[in-house]
């Protein structure tokens, strides 16, 4: 299978296995009500720096393999579009998200929203990737580069612990207790979300 | 009643198979099915512990009941997708 896709209530809901075409995510929100398109692209990292007690130690990645649940993937991509849209005066989503084997600097996700202004395209581009991140169940195993001369570092799957998330979203933990829960980022923190996200 | 579990990532890594069958008692909650799994396969009660689990591509609580003779069930270990 090469992906697995859908066009859902206006949204593009997409798993590939193929490099993710950035431009057509844009091109499915453009929009004659939209003044601001806002895209996110979350791409595989080569270096991560993880605290230490005696130094912070950075570790080179090889490549991630994703893997998803496929059949709820989408139908929670599905539900947090439609949440989007229910939240936010979003016209258009669109998600994809890549699977299998991913190398540092290609993008493992991209979200497009059309809006009609622009602070409402950041807010709601940014519930949606720290949704994602917490809801929608796909995972990556980090494969390493080898260290020269040291043990080598083998193949892991991550499953993050609770709090140890980087979302300016407020989360709860015990989502499977509302799986159709609202949407947690709060309307009052607007202006400072826009501004995080115009600086990532 | 017969019980389809699917794995994922870690989880599928631990127990050596993306799917088993289990039996368990006719109106088991997924609370009483997990306990049967961690069972089965004790080095899956850590990653267990601070799993979701899925029915019908809908997260369910401890509480679920399984009805009929034969049900699907996934463990969804902590995502880490985008």
């Amino acid at each position: 299978m090469c992906k697995l896709s859908c066009a859902y209530n206006g949204h593009m809901i997409e798993l590939t296995y193929n490099p993710i075409d950035i431009s057509r995510l844009l091109e499915v929100v453009s929009n004659p009500a939209c003044g601001a398109e806002v895209l996110f692209v979350g791409t595989t990292r080569q270096w991560t720096s993880h605290p230490h007690a005696s130094g912070d130690r950075t570790v080179e990645t090889s490549h991630l393999v994703y893997e998803a649940y496929e059949e709820m993937a989408i139908s929670q991509l599905q539900a947090l579009a439609d949440q989007a849209r229910s939240q936010w005066p979003v016209q258009a989503v669109a998600i994809v998200h890549r699977l299998g084997k991913v190398l540092p600097m290609e993008a493992s996700v991209a979200i497009a929203v059309g809006c009609p202004h622009r602070a409402e395209a950041f807010e709601a581009a940014q519930w949606l990737i720290d949704s994602i991140k917490h809801d929608v169940p796909i995972w990556k195993q980090e494969h390493y580069v080898q260290p020269a001369g040291a043990t080598p570092v083998s193949a892991e799957w991550i499953h993050p612990t609770s709090g140890s998330c980087h979302c300016e979203s407020e989360h709860t933990d015990q989502i499977s207790q509302l799986p159709q829960q609202a949407p947690r980022l709060q309307r009052e923190t607007k202006s400072t979300q826009s501004q995080q996200m115009q600086q990532q | 009643m017969q019980l389809e579990i699917q794995f994922f990532a870690g989880a599928a890594e631990i127990v050596g198979a993306r799917s088993i069958e289990l039996t368990v008692p006719d109106g088991s909650c997924l609370r009483e099915a997990i306990a049967k799994i961690v069972a089965a396969y004790p080095n899956l009660d850590a990653l267990a512990a601070r799993s979701r689990w899925a029915v019908a591509n809908q997260f369910v609580d401890g509480n679920f009941e399984f009805f009929g003779r034969s049900a699907k069930l996934a463990m969804i270990p902590p995502v880490s997708g985008g």
